[in-house]
């Protein structure tokens, strides 16, 4: 039928079935006298309405009531029509029409059957492609695949949000909805003739929103894997690094102290070579330890040891393992409250004390005061250290004769992990100000009686 | 006993820190064993019945938890732990499972001959039937007496200071744990309450110490457990 433009083959073919039927009907009618015409005529009603449809049937219905008045009531050649003519006109439209709308329906309904076969057979066809997709760009490439062949259109896709703002401008847009989360959207330029088109159009976003949540998850388990893997080894390769420095350390340090213990009576330049060994040599020890810890602090993954500590024995316990180093200073310490409690990881603090101390007694002058301060708020507690020194800044390279370096990198890495922050301030009398400042996490529990 | 020589075992991998450990304790008076592997060591310390054992926790063959576990099936030999400064937990596992003090890598000469005397001194026999005096600074601690001096006069302890200055002072200048003290002082169920530690050891510092801020015999050492620097002496009766 496509040699008539579209849209009009069906009702041109109509007619012109009924022109053949009326032409045939006419002819048995000289040919035979008594021939009974309706029947043929309710046919070619029947035959156009399970062919062409309902409009076309009650077109054939209309047409072929008319040519029955025309040709076959009298008085014929005029739609003239009286008395009993007018019943059986009557009677032959009514019982067209029927016959017409019934055919048509039964042809409809053949046709939704035939297309509800075929979506099921596509969707399954694209269940099976997308359960076997092992990439987003699998999936939507299957998809893209299926919703061509069956809509005719090519979709677009937005995926990785499932922010309405950013869904596409088109005709129809479906949301790629999962179990736990939209995942992108679908959209489509033409719209959908059909609301079944649109069912299945959702069903198969939904198909897609699940593939695409599940390689969210295989590729998040596959990551979670990866890292574990990967801490695991670099766990094992910072304690291996940690022994093996160590231990050669170890023996320099203590052949060293030897050294100077034998060459002490002695004195002179070879003892003061052997004290410079083993200050150097606990410096390096200092350093590896410093590196470590930071490397261990950086890959993240890290947990801390929180516990109740007191400002007052850290500090102690940090100027004892500096006690060599600050000889020859003044070191105050201020505490406003002597029993300033807070919870923290207390080696992790008291290396940032220790590094501090370190820092101050190599880069400010020697023999000018420190002071050892800590304060404490509501929400927080703030340690710091003042010095004489020349101003400096944390961002500071140690090679633009600045103080940083490892030892403060890593207190800066401490602070981070605890949530709170490394700053150095000018002091209004010059020299610095480093504070180190902790949120306070926890409220002191309750402490037993004693009598 | 009292004849022979004291003797030294020293399990330990690293061929230098062996030798060195070797000179330093001979150098004492000491006799020295060795044993390079953890095996080797259980064996030797079955063998030699040594006085003292120093135990690298970084043994490739035993883990430290495992050769403590071994050795205090049937003894109870002072060990001394060597092991590195960011292995505090592996200090405390040790210490929890019977080793009697540790030692930080690199350590210094004169910070070991302390220890080790401190862990062969604990060997001497009791000798008097009044318990021993314990002297720090300037304050004596009877236990038996239950009195506590301080410069020559009474301090006055609450039930608590007393009980967590007893375990502190019965260790004899060896770290006792965080989880030691706080289940010989405030009994079981209170392993997590490390803020008592830090309130009862401050309330000590300041009844005892000169200088409550810096602490010369009380002794914090972080995330490890506390040390009383004290010395044991017998009483004298007038």
């Amino acid at each position: 039928m496509g040699i008539f433009p579209t849209g009009l083959h069906r009702p041109l073919g109509t007619a012109g079935l009924c022109l053949v039927v009326t032409a045939l009907s006419v002819a048995l009618k000289v040919a035979f006298h008594d021939v009974q015409v309706e029947l043929l005529l309710l046919s070619c009603v029947v035959v156009v309405a399970a062919l062409l449809g309902r409009s076309p049937g009650i077109l054939a219905a209309l047409l072929m009531a008319a040519s029955y008045d025309w040709f076959f009531l009298p008085p014929t050649h005029s739609f003239r029509v009286s008395g009993p003519q007018l019943l059986s006109l009557a009677l032959l439209l009514g019982v067209a029409l029927l016959v017409g709308h019934l055919a048509a329906r039964l042809r409809q309904e053949a046709e939704s059957a035939q297309r509800g076969q075929q979506r099921a057979q596509s969707t399954a066809i694209l269940a099976r492609e997308l359960s076997g997709a092992l990439s987003e760009a699998q999936v939507l490439e299957f998809a893209s695949a299926r919703i061509e062949e069956d809509f005719g259109q090519i979709p677009s896709f937005v995926t990785g949000t499932g922010d309405p703002a950013r869904a596409p401008n088109s005709a129809v847009c479906l949301p790629l909805r999962a179990p736990r989360k939209v995942r992108g959207f679908l959209g489509l330029a033409e719209p959908l003739s059909h609301p079944e088109d649109h069912e299945l159009l959702e069903t198969w976003a939904s198909l897609v929103a699940l593939s695409l949540e599940r390689i969210h998850f295989v590729d998040m388990a596959r990551e979670a894997l990866l890292r574990m893997e990967g801490e695991k080894m670099r766990g094992h390769i910072l304690s291996t690094l940690s022994h093996d420095l160590r231990t050669p350390l170890t023996g320099i340090v203590a052949g060293a102290q030897r050294l100077q213990q034998e060459l002490a009576p002695d004195g002179g330049e070879r003892l003061a070579m052997a004290s410079s060994i083993l200050e150097e040599s606990r410096r390096m020890t200092e350093l590896v330890g410093n590196l470590l810890e930071l490397s261990r602090l950086q890959s993240g993954g890290v947990k801390l040891r929180w516990e109740w500590n007191s400002v007052e024995e850290l500090f102690a316990s940090a100027l004892r393992h500096r006690r060599t180093a600050l000889q020859g200073r003044d070191v105050t310490l201020e505490v406003a409250d002597p029993l300033v409690l807070f919870w923290c990881d207390g080696l992790l603090v008291e290396r940032v004390l220790v590094n501090l101390l370190d820092n101050a007694s190599r880069h400010t002058p020697p023999g000018t005061p420190l002071l050892l301060w800590a304060q404490e708020t509501t929400d927080a507690v703030r340690i710091g250290l003042d010095d004489h020194g020349a101003s400096f800044s944390l961002d500071q390279s140690p090679r633009d004769a600045g103080r940083g370096g490892i030892g403060l990198s890593l207190c800066r890495a401490i602070a981070k992990a605890h949530g709170g922050e490394l700053s150095v301030e000018p002091r209004s009398g010059g020299g610095n100000r480093v504070v180190l400042e902790l949120p306070r996490n926890r409220e002191l529990p309750d402490i037993p009686e004693d009598a | 006993m009292d004849e022979q020589r004291r003797s030294v075992l020293v399990v330990e991998d690293d061929k230098a820190i062996l030798r060195l450990l070797r000179d330093v304790l001979e150098a004492e008076g000491l006799q020295v064993h060795e044993a390079s592997t953890g095996r080797m060591g259980l064996v030797e310390a079955g063998s030699r019945r040594p006085d003292l054992v120093v135990l690298d926790l970084g043994l490739p063959d035993l883990d430290g938890k495992e050769f403590l576990r071994q050795l205090r099936d049937w003894s109870s030999m002072p060990v001394l732990v060597l092991s590195a400064r960011n292995a505090e937990t592996e200090k405390v596992m040790a210490l929890d499972r019977g080793a009697d003090d540790y030692l930080t890598k690199p350590f210094g000469v004169p910070e070991l001959l302390a220890r080790l005397r401190a862990l062969l001194r604990r060997r001497d026999p009791v000798v008097s039937e009044r318990g021993p005096l314990y002297r720090f600074g300037e304050v004596t601690v009877d236990l038996q007496g239950r009195t506590v001096l301080c410069s020559g006069e009474l301090v006055h302890l609450t039930q608590v200071e007393f009980r967590l200055l007893t375990e502190l002072v019965k260790a004899e200048g060896r770290i006792v744990t965080q989880s030691q003290l706080l289940r010989e002082v405030w009994g079981p169920g209170h392993g997590e309450h490390t803020h008592y530690l830090r309130i009862f050891m401050a309330h000590l510092r300041k009844k005892l110490e000169a200088s409550p801020a810096t602490p010369e015999f009380l002794l914090t050492e972080t995330g490890v457990g506390c040390r009383c620097l004290c010395e044991r002496t017998e009483p004298q009766f007038p």
